[in-house]
């Protein structure tokens, strides 16, 4: 009974859900389109269906599969921006870098009331929504921060620093400026190897971002001559500057969880 | 004494012995200075600081932390670099150290390097290896990364202020914190060697930030906190500082002017051996009777600390002697080249630091904690660190502790360091002549409370945020939150505890609109009794099954016996 009354409702008004690429441009877009359409925020829903996911469709929904737009992407931030304040746009884009596929929908409701308040609305922590984008943006920044630190680099026979790494949140564009700025005369490359995708630096240049080919994954892993002895030399510094006395592994484990290990050189 | 040095040692096997040697310093933070990277050089740093790895012990790894050498002319009980210590004995070269920082640099391994020293031949012929492998690595390897760097007591201030150039951070080691200590554990050492350097860098620091502006570096939280306390704006502050300085600068100079312009003096170029046959630095009586190191940092007979830190004129005149004496050796490096630092960094622009040495000898928390508390306000220091003692030599002079290095004693330091620094208390709140050691039970904040339950209970929608940083289970960061969030609404329980405040050891402390969460008695015992219930969540390391009071040195049980 109650069902039926339900879908009654629902059949007066469709629910609308845009379908975004999961990327900050393409879930932007997303949000410019969709709050466009004046189409009454209750009924809409923003998601990043994975790449050859087939969502269950939902009954009594109409899909918009939405083109990012770097135009649109760029006024939704500065509007953002506008509206409430620098601090505020950083949370709410942070989020959108997390792994948690209710992101694009979580920041899009927030904003209704984040233009209401403006810079205000930091406190606002009775706002689920509000509430959800702080945790995930929470969680990108740590995460973000501990592989500035976590992330190693190999150096290849033909000089390329290579780093690989599998974070939970898409990291790329938070992690890669930073050695950027770091190693400007040096070629990196960072490789999420979980999202099949990396961030080139080349020595002096601009950094880019984008997928890998499987061709360019054959050409690394070839590490150069010097690259064991370092690596030897980095273990041997590991172990000898731990304080015998004081050993606590539970607390190395602490700071320092399983899944950053990977591919941490003095972890093997 | 035996010196077994070894020639043709391989890279591995010298960073084996060196890294070993240094693993004791605790500093090992790259925190402290924002530096964008540049062009053609390697490397920036971040503030807030990063972890690279955690160690064994559970320690953030951020650092390479070597000695130059582990050849020491000093004979300190504690330490296993002491020359009656019969072990092997090496040194990097200044091209090694860079190597090696270099390429641990850039596979994103550490954030910089720390680099300590034993004394090899004679204070100044240290600091000068220490000089020009930081110079090397600044100036040919173009490294922009962290360095921090000892400065070794009795070494020439020239030297000493050409490693500030270089550097980000520098410290000098209290090693124990009373000159009786030192004198039983570290005969070579005294105080006036160890705090001369410590007041050459901070009157630099101060000059530098004078004349660089916001990149010769920001002052520590210990100052932050005081100003906030005072209420003065960081202005008020400065030019405060800036009067008590200016009437001090006659007497201790921090910086070389030719440096800072870049004009060199006369007979510059001269090579820096110069320095290493002359030994410039006056002997025995080079302070005079103008320092009285025993009360420097020492709480005096009265209960204050005392007031004159003994630079009176008799150091004064020294000084500038020295420093003339000094002017001509800035051409560090052996050829005729003059130097010009690049001053854009800064000097020592993420401050100094110390390190002491907990339970080695027999002093009171107590007496530590003002040695702290004086260093934070005399020399400006950004932080203190207490290093659980780890009997490495079998010497009739060192305590045994059956319990291993007295690691809660040290966790209630930091904690007591913590409310120095964050919390606006004073030494003499957090402990007393009477009371001189720490709850074994209770950390010191809660410790102080239930000692002044007559400040409470504290109303949240009014106290000023000084009195609601006092609340046990209250922070910083909570209180901040609450102040900004009662600007707009009446706060209860409820929003306390989204805000952040931990109710469970808040709730016998504060009242809600004159409500308190459930009718509770403010009386000691009730409320010890419960916080011991609602354990303290202790540290991995301290609250593991390994950890029992059989681990608490001889001090730890007489703080218990004491405060129990
Ligand atoms: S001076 Fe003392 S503490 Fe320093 S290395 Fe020499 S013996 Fe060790």
């Amino acid at each position: 009974m109650q069902g039926g009354r339900i879908m009654l409702l629902r059949e007066e008004k469709l629910n609308r859900i845009y379908e975004c690429e999961d990327t900050l441009e393409g879930i932007l877009t997303g949000i410019y389109q969709a709050w466009d359409a004046s189409y009454g925020h209750a009924y809409i829903h923003l998601t990043v269906p994975a790449a050859g996911e087939s969502e269950s469709m939902l009954l009594f929904s109409e899909y918009h599969t939405v083109v990012p737009d770097a135009k649109q992407a760029q006024k939704v931030i500065q509007t953002i921006r506008k509206k409430t304040s620098e601090k505020v746009c950083e949370k709410l884009l942070g989020a959108l870098y997390s792994t948690n596929p209710e992101k694009a929908d979580a920041v899009y409701h927030v904003l209704p009331e984040a233009f209401r308040m403006g810079w205000r609305v930091i406190g606002n922590l009775a706002d689920p929504y509000m509430q959800a984008v702080f945790e995930m943006n929470r969680a990108v920044r740590n995460e973000a921060h501990e592989y500035l630190g976590f992330l190693r680099f190999e150096e290849q026979k033909n000089g390329v620093l290579l780093a690989r790494f599998s974070p939970k949140n898409d990291l790329l564009e938070l992690v890669a400026p930073h050695f950027a700025d770091r190693f400007p005369g040096e070629n990196f490359v960072i490789y999420d190897t979980g999202r099949k995708k990396a961030a080139f630096h080349q020595q002096n240049g601009p950094l880019v971002i984008r997928g890998l080919f499987e061709e360019e994954l054959a050409c690394f892993f070839q590490i150069s001559p010097k690259e064991a002895q370092f690596q030897a030399m980095w273990r041997l510094f590991f172990e000898t500057v731990a304080i015998e006395e004081r050993t606590n592994k539970e607390l190395q484990r602490n700071f320092m969880p399983y899944r950053y290990r990977t591919y941490m050189t003095e972890m093997h | 004494m035996a010196v077994i040095y070894q020639q043709n040692m391989s890279l591995e096997e010298k960073l084996r012995i060196l890294s070993d040697a240094a693993k004791y310093d605790v500093a090992c933070t790259s925190s402290g200075v924002d530096r964008a990277g540049g062009a053609g050089m390697a490397g920036n740093s971040v503030a807030v600081g990063i972890c690279h790895s955690f160690g064994a012990d559970g320690r953030c790894i951020s650092l390479l932390k070597i000695l130059f050498t582990n050849e020491c002319i000093y004979d300190c009980k504690y330490c296993i670099n002491r020359s009656s210590n019969d072990i092997v004995r090496t040194a990097f070269t200044p091209e090694e150290v860079c190597t090696l920082t270099m390429e641990f640099y850039r596979r994103n391994y550490i954030e910089g390097l720390f680099l300590s020293s034993g004394i090899m031949h004679s204070p100044n012929v240290t600091m000068e290896r220490i000089v020009k492998t930081l110079r090397m690595l600044r100036e040919t390897y173009r490294f922009n990364g962290y360095i921090h760097c000892k400065a070794i007591p009795g070494a020439d201030e020239s030297l000493v202020e050409m490693a500030g150039w270089y550097a980000d951070r520098m410290s000098v080691n209290l090693e124990l914190p009373t000159a009786e200590g030192l004198r039983q554990l570290a005969p070579h050492k005294n105080r006036k060697n160890i705090l001369q350097p410590m007041r050459k860098i901070q009157n630099g620091i101060e000059e530098s930030r004078e004349l660089l502006g916001a990149c010769g570096g920001n002052k520590g939280s210990y100052w932050h906190t005081r100003r906030k306390l005072e209420g003065k704006t960081e202005l008020q502050k400065q030019e405060e500082d800036a009067a008590l300085f200016a009437r001090d600068r006659g007497k201790i100079r921090g910086l070389n002017p030719h440096i800072l312009t870049g004009v060199s003096p006369e007979g510059a170029g001269r090579s820096m051996s110069g320095v290493q046959q002359k030994d410039a630095v006056p002997k025995a009586d080079f302070w005079g009777t103008g320092l009285p190191d025993e009360d420097l940092l020492m709480p005096s007979a009265q209960g204050g600390l005392a007031e004159a830190d003994g630079y009176g004129d008799t150091s004064c005149r020294i000084w500038k002697e020295s420093a003339s004496a000094a002017e001509g050796r800035y051409g560090i490096h052996a050829g005729h080249e003059t130097l010009s630092c690049r001053t854009a960094r800064g000097f020592v622009p993420a401050g100094q630091s110390t390190q002491m040495i907990i339970g080695a000898t027999p002093e009171t928390d107590f007496e530590v904690m003002s040695v702290a508390e004086a260093l934070y306000q005399k020399f400006d220091l950004k932080r203190v660190f207490y290093s659980a003692f780890v009997r490495v030599n079998d010497d009739a002079s060192l305590p045994v502790l059956p319990g291993g290095p007295p690691l809660l004693r040290e966790h209630r330091m930091y904690q007591a360091d913590w409310l120095l620094r964050y919390y606006g208390f004073a030494a003499g709140e957090i402990l007393t002549r009477e009371r001189p050691n720490f709850n074994v039970l209770l950390d010191p904040k809660c410790n102080w409370a239930i000692g002044h339950l007559e400040m409470f209970p504290v109303e949240v929608n009014q106290a000023d945020y000084f009195k609601l940083l006092r609340v046990p289970g209250l922070g910083p960061k909570s209180a901040r939150r609450i102040v900004e969030a009662r600007k707009s609404a009446v706060l209860d329980f409820r929003d306390l505890k989204k805000l952040g405040v931990v109710l469970k050891r808040a709730l016998y402390f504060i009242t809600c609109s004159g409500r308190m969460l459930y009718s509770t008695k403010l009386e000691e015992d009730y409320i010890v009794q419960h916080l011991l219930d609602a354990s303290e969540k202790l540290p991995a390391h301290l609250s593991e099954d390994h950890f029992t009071y059989r681990q608490m040195s001889l001090f730890d049980v007489g703080g218990m016996l004491e405060n129990g």
